[in-house]
């Protein structure tokens, strides 16, 4: 079992736009009302980069920042794991289009935006951070398998980091292959037990063979849909249980024939 | 001093050979595996680094959906050098549930993708029915494809670092024993051609219009490879035999700068190289031997020299192997890495394939000719698309 602490927190969606606005939802105290998520240029960017950024940078940096600001840790300390399943959808499908026509035009800006670290080499740039960054991808199990990569470093390098898990709907075609039904970024700064500035205790397990009605979902019913149609959805119940401030146990399906087993309890 | 992981085996298919024999083979006379370029209606006037007989080599049956060119690929690996056997022993060992899967992969099976979209009919309609996004595009598709095929049931994960990608599996690897995870791990990572990467990295000016020639006066841009690798890597103990190779340091950094240009003063892989020396508590001068990313770029290449120059002055000799496999993007770490074995193993350096004339600014101790030489201590580096750089740390036990 990995023991961390929760130091800043951040979560970005339709309806969940920011942490404060949002814990009341995920508590229950608030209706959730979905809505359409604007995705703005992130402040951390240049102007250059801004304009050059697509959504899933947006979605991805703007929640960082978040989680970051509130942790109270500047953002170049901070090692960066990013987790994601699609990557950049859009201009996957924007590159896959042009090699169908004539020449296959294929964009220098886009190509160079299209590889899955796109999100976590912006941050970088962004927060002048030359610490240890990497992007992973575990499809639906993207969240579980991002928070065990990026625990696990945090106590075994000791130094706090940045956790970002998110992904943004792919465009037609695509996304008849592979439904994400929303936008949706959590981010979460770790840092190692025993730091100043720790919100929460995280203990993290990953247990072979559990049964699956072991499985946490989110009390808000309405959430569901977010819950089960975007791979960081799968973030939601923790966040709810960090809504709700009291010691919580949460079981996320990882992989095939395992979970991923968390204990929050004070710091 | 970071507790070293030994890589109880591992495994390279590549453009040069498929197997260790093989690649070791090509390594020795000086025979690139780069041909002018004939895939697909890439229509592009490049050297590639091709695999040959992948379209000839099917999955498993029982893993059929997942049947792509990047999987097969990586199909093809594990069952050379007696790899999957190796796993199969391990998992008998610690149990299928303790040993974990990292794999890299930039872009997966995106041509599957690729395929789809040109059999769109009519040409804006939905993508047709039998492609699989979710088992052969989707990044994710190779870490559950070589679980499945060793039959492994822990962790797993695919890590898109662009070209650092299956550098970085080494130091997941690490983090995941050392925090009690797993037991051992399955690290490599595919990369295979495909007309994203191929057009791609011509819309940015970076292919070379003849074999690649890192660190070359007259170099002029990259040759695609593509090449599939695994290591198994458990940790140290006291009946692993003198002469293994183990993972002694890892060293990851980011450079901050540009998306697709390197740091101009070398940042990030300075910091890279550094950090693996600190893990392996080893200083410049323990390094014998390093096998540089070299992808034969002008900018990468250059700024690579003042790296390690700065670093390693020019006692170390260097070489990049890129002039036999290619550049095979997110397998590049782990072909690389296993070649590193190789040389340890063999007690060999390898030459700067390709090199006619060193570029006259460059002051590190490029090698323009292969040479036995034991070795102990050897540095693999690669640098990836988003600033992200890791350099791993191999040597030998005992």
């Amino acid at each position: 079992m990995i023991q961390v602490a929760i130091a800043g927190l951040g979560i970005l969606g339709p309806g969940l736009e920011g942490w404060s606005e949002s814990a009341p939802i995920l508590r229950g105290d608030k209706s959730y009302v979905a809505g359409e998520l604007e995705l703005v240029a992130p402040s951390i960017l240049s102007p250059r980069e801004r304009r050059r950024s697509g959504p899933v940078v947006r979605l991805a940096l703007n929640v960082a920042q978040q989680a970051v600001e509130h942790s109270g840790i500047a953002a170049h300390e901070l090692a960066a794991v990013f987790g994601c399943s699609a990557g950049s959808g859009l201009e996957v499908h924007q590159i896959l289009d042009s090699l169908t026509q004539p020449g296959m035009p294929v964009s220098p800006t886009q190509f160079h935006n299209s590889v899955h670290n796109a999100a976590v080499g912006y941050w970088c740039i962004g927060a002048s951070c030359h610490q240890a960054s990497t992007s992973i991808a575990a499809f639906d199990y993207s969240f579980p398998a991002a928070l065990l990569k990026a625990a696990a470093q945090t106590v075994t390098e000791d130094r706090p980091l940045l956790l970002c898990v998110y992904d943004c709907p792919f465009p037609y075609p695509l996304h008849g292959k592979r439904a994400i039904f929303a936008p949706l970024g959590v981010a979460l700064v770790l840092t190692p037990k025993g730091r100043p500035g720790g919100l929460k205790t995280l203990s993290v397990d990953w247990r072979p063979g559990d049964p699956p009605e072991a499985l946490s979902s989110p009390s808000v019913e309405t959430l569901h849909s977010l819950w089960q149609g975007n791979p960081a959805g799968r973030a939601l119940p923790l966040f709810e249980a960090l809504a709700i401030g009291e010691p919580a146990s949460v079981s996320l399906r990882y992989p095939d024939q395992g979970n991923l087993r968390l204990e929050l309890t004070s710091c | 001093m970071i507790r070293p992981l030994v890589l109880t085996h591992f495994t390279t298919v590549n453009a040069c050979g498929q197997g260790l024999d093989e690649t070791l083979e090509a390594l020795r006379a000086g025979r690139s595996g780069l041909r002018a370029c004939d895939f697909d209606d890439a229509d592009l006037d490049t050297y590639i680094g091709r695999v040959l007989g992948i379209e000839a080599a099917p999955l498993r049956e029982d893993l059929a959906d997942y049947d792509c060119r990047n999987n097969r690929l990586a199909q093809m690996a594990l069952r050379t050098d007696g790899f999957e056997a190796t796993v199969a022993a391990a998992a008998a060992r610690y149990g299928p549930e303790r040993i974990a899967v990292i794999v890299g992969s930039s872009t997966s099976g995106v041509g599957e993708g690729e395929i789809a979209y040109q059999r769109r009919s009519p040409p804006d309609g939905p993508l047709p029915e039998p492609f699989k996004f979710s088992q052969t595009h989707d990044f994710y598709s190779l870490a559950r494809f070589v679980q499945g095929y060793l039959g492994l049931t822990g962790p797993n994960t695919t890590v898109s670092a662009a070209c650092a990608s299956s550098s970085k599996v080494f130091a997941d690897a690490w983090q995941w024993i050392e925090a009690g995870v797993c037991d051992a791990a399955v690290v490599g990572g595919v990369d295979s051609l495909c007309l994203m990467t191929l057009r791609g990295f011509n819309s940015l000016e970076l292919l070379s219009d003849g074999p690649c020639r890192p660190n070359d006066v007259a170099r002029s841009g990259i040759s695609i490879g593509e090449a599939a690798g695994f290591a198994l890597v458990e940790r140290m103990t006291a009946t692993v035999p003198e002469g293994a190779i183990a993972l002694y340091g890892y060293g990851e950094s980011s450079d901050a700068y540009h998306m697709s240009s390197p740091h101009p003063e070398g940042k990030g892989a300075i910091l890279a190289m550094q950090d693996a020396l600190a893990r392996a508590d080893l200083r410049p001068g323990d390094i014998d031997y390093i096998n540089l990313h070299g992808t034969g770029s002008g900018a990468n290449d250059r700024i690579e020299d003042k790296a390690v120059y700065g670093l390693f002055g020019s006692r170390v000799p260097t070489s990049s192997t890129k002039g036999w496999t290619g550049h095979a993007l997110g397998a590049a770490g782990i072909t690389e890495a296993v070649i590193s074995c190789l040389c340890l193993r063999e007690g060999f350096i390898p030459a700067n394939l390709n090199l006619r004339t060193l570029d006259p600014d460059f002051l590190s101790a490029v090698q323009p000719r292969s040479r036995d030489l034991p070795i102990r201590r050897v540095i693999s580096n690669s640098f990836g698309f988003g600033g992200n750089n890791c350099s791993v740390l191999l040597g030998t036990v005992g």
